[in-house]
């Protein structure tokens, strides 16, 4: 460098070489001597970083972190990997000989025991900072307990459902007769007459399977026979009489119950449980007298095992049993006991096909040839009917 | 792990676990929400954690709910860019090693802190605490080695606090 000439084209390479100290002495005297022969350069040299931001060389750094990169036996205790000997020493990953090794080099080295020291009083102890949760508590699980309050509420609902079940009328009583297909209403009609046999209840199940081919033909189950025996005090005379009242006493009622049927809105407001599919109805025995009885309805849907009451039958026939009363009070021909339970029969029958609207129907024929008058009724898509021989 | 096991859990680790967590939050209420949330994992997943690995699966959980805290607070940027100072203690100075190095501590980058609380406070072996921090072994050892380091530079002239 020092046989170069610094020239104005030159200058700046001599200026970073000497920035960067690679000058010699003779170069860097003549460089000075260039500039003091051309002031005007003076600038370059106001732009030259100062002393300490000038980059100087790297002292050497050694990777004391190679320690860690050893697997088995460590390097050779040394001063440079002292400090890591006594790291490792305080993980507990010297064996016995390195241990020793190691007190032998601070025994000979006084001047690092205070260094072996340190590091191992940087050791982290648990025992001198008892840190406690302050709401342990409240992170356990407990298993749900029921609340007493909960649990007395609970009680006395189910005190107060139990007394209702005990209080509530037996016309009410849900009864479980998986096999029966059975719906009891009053029925004077039925007063005195044959019960209802086990034939009878086949043919009434059986109708009210069959009831969709049958959707005109009313009669599907007879439910009973009337008797033949007539009472020894019954006089041939009152008999043609008693036919004669019984038919005009039959027009009048049906003009009775459609009157009553237009005039009674808050009754034909009464709802019909649609959702009641396939029941099947029978008029058992049940005097007219026993209101119990004669408002109790059982209802088995077709093919369930579970009975109930529903509300829209009870409704109809406590409904009709009101009625019944009216009529048999109110007529002036209720003297003959005949009389007044084919009429009874009518008005229950009317009273039902008012209430349920199209859902229920009620037909009667009187057949010239037999001398019968058949009465029938369907509640859905359930039908019944009785056929009773008119005497002479 | 049945009920009880998890209540045991409770009574045997929570303080362990909050200490933990607390002395890497350094604020207790952020530290009792980390180890709230972190049992509530456990509780979640009871079925699945045998009680003999409990203890691992709950500062596994713990810590990492730890992390995600940080990231949401951004605690971290302050705590990690502090420098960490060199100490003078002189001898008039009433000093203590377990406040010194507790305050040491505190200056560590959060990853050396914490695998270093869990090698000495929880015993934990290397092979545990990467399973813990999601760290290679030899990772955990480096931090670990640094850690100690940078402690020891902290504490300065240590003769006057022994």
């Amino acid at each position: 460098m020092s046989q170069v000439q610094i020239t104005r084209d030159n200058y700046e390479a001599f200026l970073l070489d000497y920035c960067e100290g690679q000058l010699d002495a003779a170069s860097e005297k003549a460089l000075w001597d260039f500039f003091a022969q051309h002031p005007e350069l003076q600038p370059a040299l106001d732009e030259l970083p100062d002393e300490e931001s000038r980059l100087k060389p790297l002292p050497s750094t050694p990777y004391d972190e190679s320690f860690l990169l050893y697997e088995g036996a460590l390097p050779p205790l040394s001063v440079h990997h002292f400090e890591n000997y006594c790291i490792a020493e305080t993980e507990g990953l010297l064996n016995e000989d390195e241990s020793s090794q190691l007190q032998q080099f601070i025994a000979q080295h006084p001047q690092y025991k205070k260094v072996y020291n340190t590091y191992k009083a940087c050791k982290l102890s648990g025992e001198n900072h008892q840190v406690l949760f302050p709401q342990k508590e409240s992170l356990k699980k407990r298993a749900a307990i029921i609340s007493p309050i909960w649990l007395r509420s609970a009680a006395a609902a189910l005190l107060l459902a139990i007394l209702g079940w005990w209080l509530w009328p037996q016309n009410e009583t849900i009864t479980k007769q998986p096999t029966t297909a059975s719906t009891t209403m009053p029925d004077v009609v039925n007063k005195g007459e044959t019960p209802l046999t086990d034939t009878n209840q086949h043919h009434l199940a059986k109708s009210a399977e069959s009831t969709g081919q049958k959707s005109d033909a009313f009669i599907d189950a007879q439910l009973a026979e009337e008797p033949k025996a007539q009472p020894a005090q019954t006089q041939p005379g009152n008999q043609k009489k008693r036919k004669q009242d019984r038919l005009e006493h039959r027009k009048a009622s049906a003009t009775k119950e459609n009157a009553f049927a237009q005039t009674d809105p808050q009754q034909d407001a009464l709802p019909i449980d649609t959702t009641q599919e396939d029941i099947a109805l029978s008029f058992p025995e049940q005097p007219i007298s026993d209101s119990s009885a004669m408002a109790s309805a059982q209802v088995q849907k077709k093919g369930s095992a579970k009975t109930k009451t529903p509300k829209a039958v009870y409704t109809l026939a406590e409904y009709a049993q009101l009625q019944v009363k009216r009529k048999v009070l109110n007529d002036e021909n209720t003297s003959d006991p005949e009389i007044e339970e084919q009429d009874v029969a009518q008005v229950v029958a009317k009273g039902l096909n008012a209430l349920g609207s199209e859902r229920t129907q009620y037909h009667e024929e009187e057949a010239e040839e037999s001398n019968t008058v058949t009465y029938g009724l369907r509640i859905g898509q359930l039908g019944f009917s009785r056929t009773i021989q008119q005497k002479n | 792990m049945t009920r009880a096991e998890y209540n045991q859990c409770v009574d045997v680790h929570a303080d362990a676990v909050y200490r933990f967590i607390v002395k890497n939050l350094r604020h207790e209420d952020a530290a009792r929400d980390v180890v709230q949330d972190a049992f509530e994992k456990v509780w979640r997943h009871v079925g699945d954690v045998h009680f003999d690995q409990a203890k691992s699966y709950l500062f596994s959980v713990a810590y990492r709910t730890m992390i995600d805290h940080l990231r949401k607070a951004r605690y971290q940027e302050d705590i990690d860019t502090m420098p960490l100072e060199r100490h003078e203690y002189t001898n008039d100075t009433a000093v203590d090693l377990p406040e010194i190095l507790e305050e040491a501590l505190g200056k560590l980058p959060e990853l050396q802190r914490s695998v270093i609380m869990l090698r000495d406070y929880e015993g934990y072996s290397y092979k545990e605490i990467g399973e813990i921090t999601q760290l290679t072994e030899s990772q955990v050892k480096v931090y670990i080695f640094r850690a100690r380091k940078a402690l020891k530079k902290f504490i300065g002239k240590l003769e006057v606090v022994i």
